[in-house]
Order: C-alpha cells, then sequence, then structure tokens
C-alpha cells in the first residue's frame, strides 16, 4: 500500500515536471522551427511530437544532462522528414507538369528577409533560426541538429552571408 | 561565427524573430490540455510495445530452454572415453571390468542411457534400422538391434563383422555396468542388489548370438 502511495507520488512529480518543461519550452522551440520550416502549424506538430515522445520515457528524458536539448532533437528530425516529404510530392507535382490555376488570392509579398531565409538549404535555415531566433550557442544548436560545432559553425556561417544582403544588398 | 554576437547579429536575430508567431499567440497551457489524451495514449502504446518485447523475448528464452530440454533421451555421452582393454571375465574381481556405471534413482521416469561411441575402425555399410538412443554418431548402414533384459536393455551395432555396443540403459533402480566390449563379444549386466540381469552378444559364424541371464 506504502509502494503503490509512493509511486503515485513519485508519478504526479514526473508529470509535474513534464508540465513545468512543456511551459517553459513549447513556444520558444515552435518560434524557432516556424522560422526553420517557414510553416506554424507544421512547426508546432513537430514540436508536440517530440513532446509526446519524451512524455513516454520522461523517466529516463528527465534524468538527461539537457531534457529540452533531447525534445528539440527530436522535434528538429521531425521538421527534417517533413521537409523530405515535401520535397519528393513537390517533385512529383513538377514531374506531372500541372499548370493548376490559383484562385487564392496573391499572399502579402515577403519580407526581404523571409525571401532570402526561404532560399537557404535547409541545414543553414535551421541553424540560423536556432541561433537567432531561440538564441541558442552553438553548442545546443549542435546538439538539436546532430551535427559537429564545426559544421554548425559553417552553416551558420554560410547563412549570415546570404542574410546579410537583406541589411546591406551591397554585401 | 561563434558564440559573440555583433550588431549585425541583433539586427538578422530582430528580423528573423519578426519572422516567427508572436509569443501571445502561443498558449502553452491550452495546447498541455489538449495534448493530454494524445500523451496518454501514447504511454499506453509505448508501454504495450514495451510489455510485448519483454514477453516476446521471454517466451523466445523459456522456448529455446524447453527445446533443449525435450531431448528425451536423456543420454549421457561418453564419446572420447578409452574403451575397456582388460578382458579378465573373473567375477571375483572388479579391476578393469566397468567402463562406465549409471544408477537411476527409482523415482525417475525417463530412463538415461549410456551412450558408448562407435570405434573408429567400425565403418559402416547398410542399415536396416536406425539406432533409437544415439545421436553422437550418423545412422549407420549396418545392423542394429536391441535386446532387453528385467534390469535393462542394450543397442548393439553389427557392422564389417564388428560388434559395437551402441547405448545400455539400466531399469528405474539398477545399475548398468558394461562388462566386456570386444568386437566380437559384447556382455553388459544391470544389478539393483538383490537382481543381476546379463545381456551378452557374440559374433559366431557372422551371426549374432544372444544369451540374457537372469538371476
Amino acid at each position: 500500500m506504502g509502494d503503490m502511495s509512493e509511486e503515485a507520488g513519485r508519478e504526479d512529480s514526473r508529470r509535474a515536471d513534464f508540465d513545468e518543461t512543456f511551459r517553459r519550452w513549447w513556444a520558444p522551440m515552435v518560434r524557432s522551427l516556424t522560422v526553420a520550416c517557414g510553416d506554424a502549424e507544421v512547426a508546432s506538430d513537430c514540436v508536440q511530437d517530440a513532446f509526446t515522445r519524451a512524455y513516454t520515457r520522461w523517466r529516463r528524458v528527465s534524468r538527461l544532462d539537457d531534457p529540452p536539448g533531447w525534445i528539440r532533437h527530436v522535434a528538429v528530425n521531425r521538421m527534417r522528414d517533413h521537409f523530405r516529404k515535401t520535397t519528393r510530392g513537390r517533385a512529383a507535382v513538377e514531374r506531372l507538369d500541372a499548370q493548376a490555376v490559383t484562385t487564392a488570392p496573391e499572399p502579402a509579398p515577403p519580407s526581404e528577409l523571409a525571401t532570402l531565409l526561404a532560399q537557404l538549404p535547409t541545414q543553414q535555415r535551421i541553424a540560423a533560426a536556432l541561433f537567432y531566433v531561440e538564441d541558442l550557442d552553438v553548442q545546443h544548436v549542435a546538439h538539436a541538429m546532430g551535427l559537429s560545432e564545426g559544421a554548425v559553425k559553417y552553416h551558420l556561417h554560410a547563412a549570415r552571408q546570404t542574410l546579410r544582403r537583406s541589411v546591406d544588398p551591397q554585401s | 561565427m561563434n558564440d559573440e554576437r555583433d550588431p549585425l547579429d541583433e539586427t538578422l536575430a530582430d528580423g528573423l524573430r519578426a519572422l516567427a508567431p508572436a509569443e501571445f499567440t502561443l498558449d502553452a497551457d491550452r495546447t498541455l490540455g489538449e495534448m493530454r489524451p494524445r500523451l496518454r495514449q501514447a504511454r499506453t502504446r509505448h508501454r504495450l510495445t514495451v510489455t510485448t518485447s519483454v514477453l516476446g523475448a521471454l517466451v523466445v528464452v523459456v522456448g529455446g530452454a524447453a527445446l533443449l530440454r525435450s531431448d528425451p533421451s536423456g543420454q549421457l555421452d561418453v564419446q572420447g572415453r578409452p574403451t575397456p582393454t582388460v578382458s579378465s571375465p573373473a567375477p571375483s574381481t572388479t579391476v578393469g571390468r566397468s567402463t562406465t556405471t549409471t544408477t537411476l534413482p527409482r523415482s525417475t521416469t525417463t530412463v538415461p542411457q549410456t551412450v558408448v561411441t562407435t570405434p573408429p575402425g567400425a565403418t559402416p555399410t547398410t542399415s536396416d534400422t536406425t539406432p533409437p538412443t544415439s545421436r553422437t554418431t550418423p545412422p549407420p548402414p549396418s545392423q542394429t538391434k536391441t535386446y532387453t533384459a528385467q534390469g535393462g536393455r542394450i543397442t548393439i551395432r553389427f557392422a564389417n563383422g564388428r560388434l559395437t555396443l551402441v547405448s545400455s540403459a539400466p531399469s528405474p533402480g539398477f545399475t548398468s555396468e558394461v562388462h566386456k566390449q570386444d568386437p566380437d563379444d559384447v556382455e553388459v549386466r544391470f544389478e539393483n542388489g538383490s537382481h543381476e540381469s546379463r545381456i551378452r552378444v557374440r559374433v559366431t559364424n557372422g551371426q549374432l548370438r544372444p544369451e540374457i541371464s537372469e538371476n
């Protein structure tokens, strides 16, 4: 009986710990991944998937040195999967050479920074989003992307060279 | 590119943050509340998966162990032991008489058997029966026979004029003793303290001559 109540207490404690982590990190992750993928809904789905995975194994994840880092890493992987699927889908549509008639109103012209961001390769876009939007250091960006710090620095440098044209068109 | 940020980095950060959804539009509490059923389902599914995996592994381990134990012969393999070299049949001495003795408890229902391996010289030719208890030698093309007495039974193989003791199995409560194991003469005795059974098989003119005595 005592063991059951102790276990129930630990379960409550774990759940409270998870809730606190969710409240602290969910919005920043959604914001940075939205910039990385350009779609707030996709970003939210990826982050929610990552938190769901963390929840099912929270006893283990909560003991890691950096539980939010683990969750962010899972979310970034989910987003990469999404990129792969959409890229394949887009390629298939292009192969069909379909000239769809657009009836929706033209969206507002994107800012120059958004245009330049959309032109970045995926890795550079993710690195820039995590570094600038979520304000992570290189080490945490590397962990989230599963890359070395050197690789992250390379991607950030390349992204910065492209994005700076929004500030200084002569560069 | 280092962690230090210059004014350009700050400008880029401001511009990129402006592309992200506003903080106030992201309600973590509401989202967490909406996710609760999904979280519970995911955890249940995860636990089910883990439990199934553990049970599956357990079944494999237990099944493998059961298969290993299911060998019905319970044979005692004595392959590699030296064959008897002393042929003195004197009943008053025990020197060199016994090569392998197996004692079977009375409560045991499965009869263990002592398997005697084929001597290197016994090259099998043809077979009309398959040795029921031998697993250490391939089924030889030879003549194999089993003789039963009150104290136990033996199986011998006869090939190329040579006689080979394949196995001896005492009845419950008896002990077996290979008394003689020559190419033309094999004798096994079974004893339980009050009774002795002897099974002797000799080769005479190329024919098997079995003798079974009970005392």
